[in-house]
Parts: structure tokens; C-alpha cells; sequence
């Protein structure tokens, strides 16, 4: 029987879950997120997947390019962190290395030296026009400078794919192209390569997914707070043997702009709320993770964000915060630590799981 | 009665019309000067760069940018030309329309496209020239900074 959510909405539960064996990865926004999370709570991560993100804090890089700290975090996430004129305009590392070592000698974060045995596998499509290449290799060198073992980190940049979860859906767009949903077919699954670099003694898929995607209440893990920009429900693949009691490793799955699963596109400027486009939930129903966790005993965790433009919250395009839009003070933005209120709200998802 | 069943007064409505145009007006003029000082200050930054004779780098960081506008003006420009490639084959087969309702959609369909290629490439452009302030002031901060720190003489 094919994967289906189920219907039910439930409150998220807890399992038999190896604690500080978890390990995150994400697309876009997502990728941004998950070097922000990786970061903040390093001691509960053995590694992560990098899909198109850049390195810690990189929306910081230039105070100079506007008057106001959020303006200039949005400006500089566009045209420093995502698409910089030439590769000298990219966001340097050793600036992110300096603000992850202040951030954690401020407590904001968990201890660097987490980081040291974790296994990294980053990501860029050579035909990636909306985070280029250049911005990705110094996320690379960015935990490369931490201290991370060339060694533990595996970095792809001779794909000739858009900007994209890649797949091997027939459905998906083709591989060079950087279009919405950001699903690009290219024969494999990305989310299989990445897991399997992070955890190296994973079984293959052995066939369909026979356990449950969850669908859970997330407002409790953030209040219901509209700044949070997060979606009323968010989702968790559990396999069979781990609902039986079997122990589990936690993974947790972060979608990229625009592929929550309520996300409403925008047409002339206004809400599409006549058709919505239903491909929100193919980032958590069809990227692989599911299969291959299966196989595995891997809970997988699929927290969800929402598009929201009102006065005080610009996320049109249903982002994670990487540059400080969900932050109560948009003079000292607080996107990037322990206490930003997206990352407490995941952790607090993946310690209710046990992780 | 509820609120919403309550239409507001004639002048409340023009008085919160007035202050939304004001604030939208003092938006944008705050933003246009956000745009003159980055680039002042580029000019500003560059100057001290050339005085510290790090000129060269900075006319091939200058050139390298003018390649990668070039690039993306290209790319812009076959975007807009595909665009109206297909609205030209919308058009074509306007007559296959089969009642005049269907018509009138499909023309303001066509119209409603031709708005949006339009807006798009309006926006690409901007974003272009906000790119290339952003991302030079941004290099030449940074490269100034450097030449601070070797100019900086040793602590005692």
C-alpha cells in the first residue's frame, strides 16, 4: 500500500530514541536553517545534509548595506548569501567561523567542539541559479575552519542540477531546472545519498514504507505565535518496528520556500486562496526519506513553515528564518541561536520524540 | 449589530487613506535614500581603497562584475524573449476561441501575462543594480578592512 498521511491529527509522541544520534538536513531555506540548527544544538546532532544553504550567519556579513540591522539582513541574504554578483562577493567563511565562536562563548549556542566528529554532506547543483555554487563551497570551508575532518565532509558540485531536492520521480521537473517545486528529477534520491554519507552503516530501502506518517499539532511547540511563521501541523515518518518499540535515531527534514505543505502561492500580488497548488506535501511525501528510514529505524521529522506578509512579519514566500524575520526585536535580530524561536520549537519537537 | 456590519465613517476611511499613502510615500523615499548612501558610501570606501593603492583589485573585482551583469542582463533578456515567444502563440490561437466569454478571458489573460512579464523584468533589473551595491559594498568594506589591519601599527 502506497505512503498516505494520516488523517488524524495527533499530539506529537515520544519513542525509543537513541539521544545525541540525531541528525538534520534541508533544501534552500531549509539548508540555511539546518547549518543554524546543527550549530545551536550540536550536541544533539552526528551530522548533516546541506542542500543549496550557506554558511552560520551569513545574512550578517555587511552592516553597511542599509540603516536598519533587519533591512540590511534581508538585502545581504539576497544578494550576499544567495545569488553575490562574483564568487569575491560570496559570504567568507571566517567571518561565520567568528560569529559561531562568539555565539557559543556566549552560551547561545552548544560547545564547537560538538561539531568535530559530525559528518557533513553539502550539496550545489553546478546549475543552480538561485543560491550559486560559490556561496555553498564556503559552507563548506566554513566547517572546515571549525575544525571538521576534510574527511567526514562529502561535497557534490559536479551535478548539473537547478536549484533542488533531487529525486527520481518521473512527476518531478527536470534536473537543470530552477522552478517551483523545486523537485528536480535526476534518477537518484538525494535524501538517500545524504543519509547514507551521515550514517554510513545504513541498510538499502527494502521496498515500500510500511509504518506511519504522522500528522501533528505544532502550534504547542511555539506558542501559536504568528511571528513564528510556522504551519498548524507538521509531520513525522515512524517505522513499523520503532511503533513496535524497537530503539531509533531521529532525522529531522527541512523543506525549502514555498514547499510547506499550506503554502499559497502568490498571484498579482494576492493570495492564490482559489486554487492552491497541492504540492506542499510531496517535500515530505515523495523526497525518499520515508524509504529508506524505513529500513532503518529512522523517525523522521518534518516540521512545517508557512508564507505570512503582514505589517511586522515579511515571509511571503514561506521560509525558514535565516535572517531574522521571526525575531521580537528587528533592531538585534535573533534567528541563530538557542532561543530563536524556530529552533527552540524544533528541538522541543525532537526532544518530545526522545532525541 | 456586529462591527463588520458597521461601515466606517466617510472621512475615517479618507483620514486611514491618507496616512497609508504617507506612509507608503515615506517608505519609499526611505528606501531610495537607503540606495543613495550605500552607493555614497561605496564611493566613499572606494576612494580609500585607491588611496592605499589597492586600485588594481579593485578595477578587477570592477570588471569582474561588469562580466557577471553582462551575464545575467543576457539571461534576463532570453527570459523576456521566451516570454513573449509563448504569448505570441497564445495569441495565435485566440481564434480557436469558441464563445465570446471565452474570448474576453483569453484577452485578459494575454493582457494579465503581458503585465507580469512586464513587472518581472522591471524587478530583474533592480535587482541586478541592488546586487551590484550591495555586493561591492560588501567586497570593499571588506578588502578596507584589511587594509586597516596591516596599516595598524603592532600592539606594544
Amino acid at each position: 500500500m502506497p505512503l498516505t498521511p494520516n488523517r488524524k491529527v495527533v499530539q506529537l509522541g515520544g519513542y525509543t530514541v537513541q539521544r545525541g544520534q540525531s541528525s538534520v538536513s534541508g533544501l534552500s531555506s531549509g539548508a540555511f536553517m539546518t547549518v543554524q540548527l546543527h550549530l545551536a544544538h550540536s550536541a544533539s546532532f552526528v551530522g548533516a545534509g546541506v542542500v543549496a544553504g550557506g554558511p552560520y550567519r551569513c545574512a550578517e556579513a555587511f552592516r553597511g548595506s542599509a540603516a536598519l540591522p533587519s533591512e540590511a539582513y534581508m538585502l545581504n541574504s539576497l544578494y550576499i548569501c544567495m545569488a553575490p554578483m562574483t564568487p569575491q562577493m560570496a559570504p567568507q567563511a571566517k567571518q561565520s567561523v567568528a560569529l559561531a565562536r562568539q555565539a557559543a562563548a556566549a552560551g547561545q549556542i552548544d560547545p564547537i567542539e560538538n561539531l568535530l566528529d559530525d559528518r557533513l554532506y553539502i550539496f550545489t547543483g553546478s546549475k543552480d541559479t538561485v543560491v550559486y555554487s560559490p556561496v555553498v563551497a564556503n559552507t563548506r570551508h566554513f566547517y572546515e575552519a571549525l575544525g571538521v575532518p576534510p574527511a567526514q565532509i562529502q561535497y557534490v558540485d559536479d551535478v548539473p542540477a537547478g536549484h533542488s531536492m533531487i529525486t527520481d520521480n518521473p512527476e518531478d521537473s527536470p534536473l537543470g531546472a530552477n522552478q517551483p517545486p523545486y523537485l528536480n528529477n535526476g534518477g537518484f534520491m538525494l535524501s538517500h545519498r545524504i543519509l547514507r554519507h551521515i550514517y554510513p552503516d545504513l541498510r538499502p530501502p527494502a521496498g515500500l514504507p510500511t509504518g506511519e506518517m504522522v500528522c501533528f499539532d505544532q502550534t504547542e511547540f511555539f506558542g501559536n505565535l504568528p511571528r513564528a511563521s510556522m504551519s498548524p501541523f507538521g509531520y513525522a515518518y515512524v517505522p513499523r518496528a520503532v511503533l513496535e518499540g524497537a530503539p531509533a535515531r531521529v532525522h529531522i527534514a527541512l523543506h525549502g520556500c514555498s514547499q510547506g505543505y499550506n503554502f499559497t502561492s502568490l498571484l498579482d500580488g494576492r493570495a492564490q486562496t482559489a486554487s492552491q497548488p497541492p504540492y506542499g506535501n510531496r517535500y515530505f511525501m515523495t523526497t525518499g526519506y520515508a524509504d529508506i528510514a524505513d529500513s532503518n529505524d529512522l523517525i523522521v521529522l518534518f516540521p512545517q513553515v508557512q508564507g505570512l506578509e503582514t505589517g511586522a512579519l515579511m515571509n511571503p514566500d514561506g521560509c525558514w528564518d535565516w535572517w531574522g524575520y521571526s525575531s521580537e526585536d528587528q533592531n538585534a535580530p535573533d534567528y541563530f541561536g538557542k532561543s530563536a524561536i524556530q529552533i527552540q520549537a524544533i528541538h522541543a519537537m525532537l526532544t518530545r520524540l526522545g532525541g | 449589530m456586529t462591527d463588520h456590519a458597521t461601515p466606517p465613517a466617510p472621512a475615517a476611511t479618507a483620514g486611514s487613506m491618507a496616512t497609508a499613502l504617507a506612509a507608503h510615500a515615506a517608505k519609499r523615499q526611505a528606501l531610495v535614500n537607503g540606495a543613495a548612501t550605500r552607493t555614497a558610501q561605496l564611493a566613499t570606501t572606494m576612494a580609500k581603497l585607491f588611496a592605499a593603492g589597492r586600485g588594481p583589485d579593485a578595477i578587477a573585482e570592477f570588471f569582474a562584475v561588469q562580466a557577471a551583469v553582462q551575464r545575467r542582463l543576457f539571461d534576463q533578456q532570453r527570459d523576456f524573449a521566451a516570454g513573449l515567444q509563448a504569448l505570441a502563440a497564445q495569441w495565435r490561437q485566440l481564434p480557436s476561441a469558441n464563445s465570446l466569454t471565452n474570448l474576453m478571458a483569453q484577452e485578459s489573460n494575454l493582457a494579465a501575462q503581458y503585465g507580469l512579464l512586464l513587472s518581472a523584468q522591471a524587478t530583474s533589473l533592480l535587482e541586478v543594480a541592488e546586487g551590484v551595491t550591495v555586493g561591492y559594498g560588501y567586497w570593499a568594506e571588506r578588502h578596507y578592512a584589511e587594509v586597516q589591519a596591516t596599516a595598524a601599527p603592532p600592539a606594544p
